[in-house]
């Protein structure tokens, strides 16, 4: 997809007209359509501001282009579908329109008889360039004439059944799109958003004498036939445009469209059709949705609802259930479509069935006699048929799917209580523990298919979350935790059911008032089951186990010193996602840990050389990533403030497995934690990013020599490998931090820059653009702007003084030769002298190249805001924040690209002619 | 056709079919839930249950101290453990022609039935279910014999005392026929009575019958048999599986068109889903060995054992219990290890396609080699030296009553870190635990129980098609204990035949046709005459001769020339005189036309009274009655010959004569 661009550039506008008359020449070969689509793309793109007037003026040749196709008489059929598409686009505008009636190319292009005659018609590119050409142009009144004019409406009724699905559909939008362009208004002479002036009759009714509204009125006699004919295609299609239009009518259309339609959609609805339940369905909502309540319209939605096919009629009342402005009446039927086979299946009264039937009998006053007989249907006789429908196990399980999913949408809160208690009988069924006094006489069939059927099972403990929503839950929380537990316990459990039950329970677990009226059950029963789900076969199970474990953290129902060892041995899982799951569940027991002092060396102790130890050893990025997640929310629980020395050394060691991971999300992931590091470390004076909120940590920052020796040895061998800090101003450790230089000796000696470099040299563009601009906005908060320019800091000289160790790094020779291109154009600026008091003691720029990448270090290394400075920051941004597509995408290689096609195409031809 | 039912076992069948003249046992299964009944026979001397009290009733007046010791609250008999034997008085076993066996489970009363008995017969097995129900039986006789016990309790099964014992000793059935356990010599000599035939392969039995075994997808050798004659198609199904395990798939076409199907040996646990079950089976494992703690899994030395051994095989190493020991223990367990590598054309595909490359199909021998899996005929020996904590042991007897489990059960008993998990369906955890209450280690039941469960057993039968089927009353209803669940019984159109211990069924077809073979020469003479088209008669004249179930015709022996006699010469040399064979009538007699007839005949006065099988007819005027019928006319008349034989020439008429 070429990026939208209003403005063409002037190589394009050079190249244009070459296009064009290749394209237009019959004897050249045709570029691949993906081309032509492109270029439509593109020069829609350029119309959008002004319906291509603009375009027009400025690019004559595409209107010799349209006549040339156009007025030939056998184009070719992409070609000519191409043509009309552009010619509609351009005729958008009425300008454009009148340049194009000017040549007459209009009347000839969309002449269809002519296209049939040639017999391109039969193509359907043909056909739905023509449509689309047709919906584009018709922004103004003029487009309007011209349809009327040229009788085009005929066309379109007819390509509304034409056999390619694409044609047909993009002939309803267009019959739609004219129904709403011109509608009729039921005050006087409005100037409508088409620009036409519409005269109406004194009762504000449509006065059917302009040209418009005979397109319209042909149009609703068209589709009132459609309603009443014999061809289903037909009536689906009526029901398809009647379902687009609604929802964009204006009163008076809707009204209009009504009148003329209820009659025929009754007629259909009494039929009783099953294969036209959802479109009618689709029709009835949008009616009721677009206009008020009709009494008419709720007696047909009401008639769908009392089908005879229960799937059907449970259907029609989910489609219904979302309706903000259901009668009452509606309502309660909606109600009883969806509860009665769940009642049914379970035995738990959920209707009151004698408010059914005066209900029914009621709305059967109101209605005509031919509709009597459909509304009054006997108790027993649904019954039947329901049992009939529950006892097929297909049909049964997708109703009872379907009713479950949607019982919390219809329950009121008083009957809430019993829709549960239905539930779990459900779900007690489906896990073949139902007690025969819950079973129901002549259901044994039904209930039969539903045992063991994971996908019921899931629907129901979807919706058994959502009830803990309900009012007088709590009362029944120890009834649903043990329906839970049978799951969990249940060997033939499917994954993901056991998935769904634990988010059901977490549910669960949260809305009781009383935790600790639950711990015996979860000490019980709920922990020793969770412990036999870790150990399961299926990597599915585990976890989500160990998902559910970090959750349960969370809400505080099990204390974490239960639950971190289970995680611990989680992390030697076999399965990575299940360690990536264990880690992120482990950063969730951080927060509490931090408020349980004893807790928190536990997890310092037990679980940071670990994790650790995975992002070093571990082989599956997904573990990775969920190292430095874990690090992350490690450091906005446990500011480096607050912690001890060992803390900056772990991070130290995160920061530098991380930057160098081969996955780049790690990477990614890591400059996130740089991010915070940063906004720590220099409070208040980095810009924070647009929507992240100001860091809530102390102002402090002590530093620890190396590293800590509470860390396991392993931690140690780890870390110790990394260069020491190659510090030049070591802070004493209790010296509160608040100026910049050190802040950024303190980001040095975390390898932060180390980390961001590291990204920025990265082949990976995500990582290498996040670190640029980490690294500008860390250059312009804090350090000075080279000699000559104002500084940003106070005490320039002290942050300049700043430097870090580069030896070793695959990127020093080259941050070494931007420094020294930096450096001579600084001396050529400045003069010799600034250019020596720069390098101080490391010589000549030059010589300075070849020394730095043999030895090790050039005394205390290099000033980090000189090398940010050198890096060419702004520039680096702007290239990297292209995509790397950018040079293929763009219109000028479209345009190269179908001129080389053709000339490729003529070399072949004059080899071809040689032989 | 009669069916003897002889076990009211439904997975341990012995039932006998009397068909066409021949007497045939399918299966021999033994029930071994009775040994429930006795205190376990401990390896090493156990100061717990040798302190066990004895019992004395309330009142005092019946002392079985001796016999029967008490347990946490049950009472057990203090003697040599018991079976629970096929009935052996509904029928004279000496009578039975052949014993077809369908899986080695299923045979371990064959001892009991071919020894002591007048068993004449042979008794038809695959080479597996031969030396794996051998293994069994051998291991079985180990495990008595390694702790003979000195007495034997007899007294409480005298009826007037059992009737005052605490259950479920009080409810123990048939308790006089309960035997005690066979010696080796019973078992080779039954076994040398053992006839070894593949799938598919046609036995005939005395010309009568055809028995075919087909692969039952069950156990290694596992077999369903076919007996049929050529009108009729007896199926014996017992003990399949349509699950992916070890052996060869189960044949299911063979089983089509069968006039009577007998459906035995479903899954003892329906609700058990054994995927379900080999998982919850791994993670308990799992969860007891990080804990510390060690698993003992009581097992028979085949079978699921090498599904759970190849589980384990991929398991182990997932869940980091690479360095956990896996022990198996039992007489036989390195013959059953190793046999089930070599039985390759019993194997399902995929196994038997491995042996050709060569890998032993079985993964424990990988196992066995990098040591992970040690087998050792019993706990004494070099067990002892190498066994290290925490582990796994598989070991028999799933009973718990005897074997090596018993010492293992009075080792790990006391300690909540160890767990036992049972996977074997056939005996009730709760009881076989019961003796070594109270108990602290835990207990898990994933019981796995490959057979075929009820609903792919209706799809197998909508399939196959079988006229009619008998099976257990088991089947015949939802279980006991979940009376809800209508899924979990068999619900048939017509409806089962159900059967029970002792019962006799007279299985519901009659033997209809039997194909008769014509000899050339008499073939040849025949002169068939087209009747309607496309159906032609002919009369034959011929000796029938049977033998060995066999029917041939043969032409009449011509008669012996009459001895040359000179006066008589002329008369001997004419033909003899053949008598011509009565022509043979068929048709109806339509009654309208022959009401016409007679009346043309002068016959008037015709009073038709319509009865079952056709009409009478009674000719007033002349006192006669014609009695026309499907199959016959009558007409009775009496000193008119005349008359008669007017009337007769008018039925005659009517019929057509061959």
């Amino acid at each position: 997809m070429i990026p939208p661009n209003c403005v063409m550039d002037s190589e394009c506008m050079l190249l244009l007209p070459r296009v064009c008359a290749v394209l237009a020449d019959p004897r050249q070969s045709l570029p691949d359509d993906t081309s032509l689509e492109k270029l439509l793309d593109w020069l829609t793109g350029l119309t959008k501001e002004d319906h291509g007037q603009a375009l027009l003026e400025s690019c004559p040749c595409l209107l010799d282009y349209i006549s040339t196709v156009c007025l030939d008489k056998t184009p070719d059929p992409s070609m000519l579908s191409f043509s009309l598409k552009l010619s509609g686009l351009l005729a958008a505008s009425q300008h454009g329109f009148s340049l194009l009636q000017d040549r007459s190319v209009l009347g000839v292009a969309y002449d269809s008889e002519r296209w049939k005659g040639a017999g391109l018609w039969e193509d359907p590119s043909v056909r739905i360039g023509w449509i689309h050409g047709v919906n584009n142009m018709l922004q103004h009144a003029l487009a309007l004439h011209f349809l009327e004019q040229a009788g085009l409406t005929k066309p379109i009724l007819q390509l509304q059944t034409d056999p390619s699905l694409f044609v047909a559909l993009a002939a309803n939008h267009l019959l739609a799109h004219l129904l709403t362009f011109h509608q009729p208004t039921t005050a006087s002479h409005t100037t409508q958003r088409n620009g036409l002036s519409r005269p109406l009759s004194e009762e504000g009714e449509l006065v059917e004498t302009t040209q418009a509204s005979s397109v319209t009125m042909e149009i609703l006699r068209h589709l009132e036939n459609s309603l009443v004919s014999d061809n289903h295609t037909q009536v689906l299609q009526g029901l398809r445009l009647l379902s687009v239009t609604l929802p964009q009518a204006e009163a008076a259309l809707r009204e209009l469209l009504m009148s003329r339609v209820l009659r025929p959609l009754e007629g259909l609805v009494l039929a009783g059709r099953r294969d036209l339940t959802q479109p009618l369905m689709d029709v009835l909502l949008a009616a009721y949705r677009s206009g008020p309540c009709d009494s008419r319209l709720v007696f047909l939605m009401t008639s769908m609802l009392n089908s005879q096919n229960s799937s059907d009629a449970a259907l029609c009342a989910a489609a219904t259930l979302p309706l903000d402005t259901c009668p009452p009446d509606l309502r309660e039927k909606v109600a009883a479509v969806l509860l009665e086979p769940l009642q049914a299946i379970t035995g738990v009264s959920l209707l009151d069935r004698h408010n059914d039937q005066q209900t029914d009998h009621r709305r059967t006053d109101q209605q005509t006699d031919q509709m009597d007989s459909d509304q009054d249907k006997q108790w027993d006789g649904v019954s039947s048929v329901l049992l009939d429908h529950l006892n097929k196990k297909s049909s049964c399980i997708s109703l009872i799917c379907l009713c479950v999913s949607n019982t919390l949408a219809v329950v009121h809160t008083e009957s809430c209580a019993s829709v549960l208690h239905a539930v779990m009988a459900l779900l007690n069924i489906c896990n073949g523990q139902s007690s025969p006094s819950t079973a129901v006489i002549g259901y044994s069939k039904a209930i039969t298919n539903l045992i063991g059927c994971s996908k019921v099972q899931r629907c129901g403990l979807d919706a058994l979350a959502s009830l803990s929503t309900c009012s007088g839950a709590v009362d029944l929380v120890t009834d649903v935790l043990r329906v839970l537990l049978q799951y969990l316990h249940n060997p033939d459990s499917d994954a993901t059911v056991v998935q769904k039950s634990y988010q059901a329970m977490l549910r669960w677990l949260n809305i009781s008032t009383e935790p600790l009226y639950l711990t015996p059950l979860v000490g019980q029963d709920l922990l020793p089951v969770l412990k036999k789900r870790m150990c399961d076969v299926r990597w599915e199970v585990r976890d989500s186990t160990v998902e559910f474990l970090g959750h349960l953290c969370v809400s505080g129902v099990v204390s974490s010193c239960t639950i971190t060892p289970i995680l611990l041995e989680a992390l030697s899982d076999q399965q990575s996602y299940v360690r990536a799951s264990a880690i992120s569940a482990l950063a969730k027991s951080l927060p509490l840990s931090g408020q349980q002092g004893a807790a928190q060396d536990h997890v310092e102790k037990e679980a940071v050389p670990r994790v650790l130890h995975i992002l070093s050893q571990d082989s599956e990025g997904f573990a990775r990533r969920a190292v430095v997640q874990f690090f992350i929310t490690w450091l906005k629980t446990h500011p480096l403030s607050s912690s001890s020395s060992s803390s900056s050394a772990v991070l130290r060691s995160v920061l530098s497995l991380g930057s160098v991971d081969l996955d780049w999300e790690v990477k990614c992931h890591t400059l996130e934690l740089v991010d915070l590091l940063m906004q720590e470390t220099l409070p208040g004076q980095l810009g924070s990013e647009p929507g992240s909120a100001p860091p809530p940590y102390a102002v402090s920052l002590s530093y620890g020599g190396s590293l800590g020796t509470n860390n396991p040895t392993h931690t140690h061998s780890l870390t110790s490998s990394l260069p020491p800090p190659p510090l030049t101003r070591t802070p004493a450790p209790t010296e509160p931090i608040t100026a910049p230089h050190l802040g950024l000796s303190g980001l040095v000696n975390l390898g932060v820059i180390t980390a961001l470099l590291n990204g920025l040299f990265d082949c990976d563009r995500p990582v290498a653009l996040k670190a640029c601009s980490l690294l500008l906005r860390l250059r312009n908060t804090v350090c000075p702007r080279p000699l000559g320019q104002v500084a940003v800091a106070t005490d320039n000289t002290t942050v300049s003084e700043v430097m870090f160790d580069l030896s070793g790094q695959v990127w020093a020779p080259e941050v070494i030769l931007r420094l020294a291109e930096k450096r001579e154009c600084d001396w050529a600026e400045d003069g010799e002298g600034v250019c020596d008091r720069l390098v101080g003691n490391c010589g000549s720029s030059s010589e300075a190249c070849g020394r730095w990448t043999e030895r090790s270090g050039c005394g205390g290394g290099i000033g980090v805001c000189e090398v940010l400075w050198s890096l060419g920051l702004e520039e680096r941004q702007s290239v990297l924040s292209r995509s790397s597509d950018h040079v293929q995408n763009s219109p000028l290689s479209l345009l190269q690209d179908i001129l080389t096609a053709t000339r490729a195409a003529d070399i072949e031809e004059v080899i071809v002619d040689c032989y | 056709m009669k069916l003897y039912c002889l076990s009211g076992h439904p997975t341990l069948p012995c039932n006998v079919l009397k068909f066409k003249s021949t007497t045939i046992m399918l299966d021999c299964g033994l029930d071994t839930t009775s040994v429930l009944q006795f205190l376990p026979l401990p390896l090493v001397h156990s100061p717990r249950l040798s302190k066990l009290p004895g019992w004395v009733s309330k009142d005092g007046t019946i002392n079985l101290e001796k016999e029967l010791k008490e347990c946490a609250g049950r009472v057990f008999v203090d003697s040599q453990p018991e079976f629970c034997l096929p009935e052996r008085e509904l029928l004279d076993l000496s009578t039975i022609d052949v014993i077809l066996i369908s899986n080695y489970h299923c045979m371990m009363a064959l001892p009991y039935i071919t020894e002591h008995t007048g068993f004449t017969g042979s008794v038809y097995a695959t080479e597996p279910t031969l030396q794996i129900g051998r293994l069994l039986m051998e291991e079985l006789v180990n495990f008595m014999e390694r702790v003979p016990k000195a007495q034997s309790a007899t007294c409480w099964k005298n009826k007037e005392i059992q009737r005052v014992l605490p259950g479920p000793l009080k409810d123990a059935v048939e308790v006089l026929t309960w035997k005690t356990c066979y010696s080796i010599q019973d078992v080779n000599s039954a076994l040398s009575k053992v006839q070894l035939v593949g799938y598919s392969q046609k036995v005939e039995l005395f010309g009568a019958v055809q028995v075919t075994p087909l692969s039952s997808g069950y156990s290694l050798g596992s077999s369903n048999w076919i007996i049929q004659s050529h009108y009729e198609k007896v199926s014996y199904v017992s003990g399949s599986s349509l699950l992916t395990t070890h052996p060869q798939p189960m044949d299911q076409s063979s089983l089509k068109n069968s006039d009577v199907l007998i459906l035995t040996g479903l899954t003892q646990m329906p609700t058990a889903n054994p995927d379900g079950m080999l998982g919850d089976f791994c993670s308990n494992l799992a969860m007891t060995i990080r804990a510390g703690g060690n698993v003992l899994v009581p097992c028979y030395s085949s079978g699921v054992i090498y599904d759970l051994l190849e589980c384990l095989y991929q398991f182990i190493e997932n869940a980091n219990l690479g360095s956990t020991p896996f022990y198996f223990l039992s007489p036989v367990a390195n013959s059953s290890l190793e046999f089930s590598q070599i039985f390759a054309e019993w194997l399902c595909h995929n196994k038997q396609s491995k042996v050709y490359l060569p890998e032993p199909p079985f993964p424990h021998a990988e196992l066995i080699q990098t040591n992970k899996l040690k087998h050792y005929p019993s706990i004494h020996g070099d067990f002892s030296t190498d066994f290290r904590q925490p582990c796994v042991v598989f070991t028999g007897h799933p009973s718990l009553r005897f074997g090596d489990v018993v010492h293992f059960m009075e080792l790990w008993g006391k300690s909540s870190l160890n767990t036992i998990i049972f996977t074997e369906p056939d005996f009730s955890y709760l009881d076989a635990l019961a003796p070594y209450q109270p108990l602290s280690m835990k207990c898990v039941y994933c019981p796995i129980d490959t057979r075929l469960n009820f609903h792919q057993v209706s799809k197998l039968l909508k399939e196959v098609q079988p006229l009619h089927v008998v099976c257990p009353e088991q089947y015949t209803q939802p279980p006991p204990s979940q009376s809800h669940r209508s899924d979990l019984m068999l619900e048939l159109q017509p409806p089962p035949m159900p059967y029970r211990r002792c019962s006799v069924l007279g299985l519901p077809f009659r033997r209809r046709y039997e194909r008769i073979h014509l000899l050339p020469e008499l073939a040849k003479s025949l002169v068939p005459s087209e009747i309607k088209p496309g159906v032609s008669l002919a009369t034959v004249s011929a000796v029938l001769q049977s033998k060995d179930n066999k029917h041939t015709l043969q032409p009449v022996p011509k008669p012996l020339p009459l001895p040359p006699s000179k006066k008589r010469k002329r008369v001997v040399e004419e033909p003899p005189e053949v008598l011509a064979p009565k022509p043979l009538l068929s048709g109806s007699v339509p009654l309208e036309a022959f009401l016409a007839v007679l009346h043309k005949h002068g016959i008037t006065e015709v009073k038709v009274e319509e009865t079952a099988d056709g009409h009478i007819l009674h000719l007033q005027a002349e006192d006669t009655l014609i009695q026309l019928e499907e199959d016959g006319t009558h007409i009775v008349c009496d000193n008119n010959e005349p008359l008669r034989t007017t009337l007769r020439d008018l039925v005659l008429r009517f019929l057509m004569k061959l």
